[in-house]
């Protein structure tokens, strides 16, 4: 069978979320499956450090690692994971734009079969509005696993990672038989 | 046994911002007949500009030793780890079941020139680990100085691998020689880093590698006048 792909799209300043992003990449890695990480692009990098001049550096950093979700990421993807710092709005621009992608890649049965994931980053209320939005678009959702009960830990994304890449494998598996 | 892999028949990569060139089989560049070396997999050059490197990506069941030959990396993972790798020193990180991390040119002036190792390790789905250990440069000037080794061995000093192979680097002055012994059954690589050696009487350029087996000594002499660097493992 072919490799397992899961792409986990996360927006942060301070690191936190890209933690728990970075987690949830263990977990699929451990899952057996090949990862890209993508970080939504600020519209404005520059105004972005200036107006967070105690995150500077970590956004200047991230800035120079990451890439910006594409639409060649979701199509080759096997299952597309969202990690949102707590308060994230899936109408605020950025994420509007790329649930949006989805969203039409969706509408043009390019997703079918694909896994979805929401990894919790602390806020139930950020949590529960992307689940909705990625179970609209048709994504299989994959919630989170009991660890998820004590919050966001590295380990509780860890878990969700591995989660996402079996459930995964299993839509792949049953696609090809 | 000495079999000379040439600088020159290695596969290369130019991405612009990395020139890499791989001993054996390693992304695009595949050559059946050179997927590795016993235990060793993965031997690359590479030379990254100032301010570039690597984005965030995963490893799985590999262990992952680099050398800085000229400049400065800078990497982090998922295990929390931070740090910026120079000359004398080695990084030693094991995959184990997991692990994401980055590595980027330190400098955003100059280029960083290293060698990267993939060895295979000889028990898979361990806890993943970061290493890094530094020393005097003194430790590697004709003599070979210890830089990855599995537990056990008697290796103070140098990293850990989940692997029964040992990684050594010498620095040799012109006609300088050091002696290694290999026991009955095991194999070796030698790549030379920096200028020229000659191994049991084989003359061996930079970026030229030799694979080793039933042979019971090896003798390597330094070959030029610009301070020569070898990297000797001993495998399986």
């Amino acid at each position: 069978m072919p490799a397992l792909v899961v792409v986990i799209t996360f927006y942060s300043r301070s690191g936190a979320t890209e933690t728990l992003a970075s987690s949830c990449a263990v977990g699929a890695v451990q899952g057996r499956a090949l990862i890209r990480l993508r970080r939504l692009a600020d519209a404005n990098p520059d105004q972005a450090m200036a107006d967070h001049p105690e995150h500077r550096e970590t956004l200047r950093q991230m800035f120079r690692e990451y890439v910006a979700p594409a639409e060649a990421d979701m199509l080759g993807a096997d299952a597309i994971v969202i990690v949102p710092p707590p308060g994230a709005d899936p109408t605020a621009a950025g994420w509007q734009e790329y649930l949006a992608l989805l969203a039409r890649l969706g509408s043009e049965g390019k997703l079918a079969g694909k896994a979805g994931a929401v990894v919790n980053t602390g806020d139930p209320q950020t949590l529960a509005a992307f689940s909705r939005a990625i179970t609209a678009i048709g994504l299989a959702m994959v919630p989170a696993g009991p660890l998820a009960m004590d919050g966001a830990t590295a380990q509780s994304a860890i878990d969700h990672g591995r989660r996402v890449a079996g459930v995964a494998r299993a839509l792949k598996q049953a696609a090809e038989t | 046994m000495i079999t000379i892999r040439k600088s020159e028949d290695r596969g290369h990569a130019d991405r612009g911002w990395l020139q890499s060139h791989h001993t054996f089989t390693f992304g695009s560049y595949h050559d059946p007949a050179f997927m590795g070396f016993r235990a060793l997999r993965v031997l690359n050059e590479d030379t990254i500009a100032a301010g570039k490197g690597f984005g965030p990506h995963a490893h799985r069941d590999m262990e992952i030793v680099t050398y800085v030959l000229e400049g400065a990396l800078a990497h982090r993972d998922s295990m929390n780890e931070r740090h910026t790798l120079g000359p004398n020193e080695v990084q030693t990180m094991s995959a184990g079941d997991g692990v994401v991390h980055s590595e980027f040119n330190a400098s955003e002036t100059e280029p960083v020139h290293l060698t990267q190792i993939w060895i295979e390790p000889a028990v898979e789905d361990l806890p993943p680990s970061y290493q890094q250990v530094s020393f005097a440069p003194e430790e590697k000037r004709g003599r070979l100085r210890l830089l990855a080794a599995p537990h056990g061995a008697s290796a103070p000093g140098a990293t850990l691998i989940h692997q029964d192979a040992r990684v050594f680097v010498t620095e040799l002055a012109a006609g300088q020689e050091v002696e290694y012994q290999l026991d009955p059954g095991r194999h070796a690589w030698a790549q030379v880093v920096r200028g020229a050696i000659a191994l049991n009487g084989q003359r061996l350029s930079q970026g030229d590698g030799a694979a080793v087996s039933e042979e019971r000594s090896l003798v390597i002499s330094g070959d030029s006048t610009s301070g020569d660097e070898v990297l000797l493992f001993d495998l399986p």
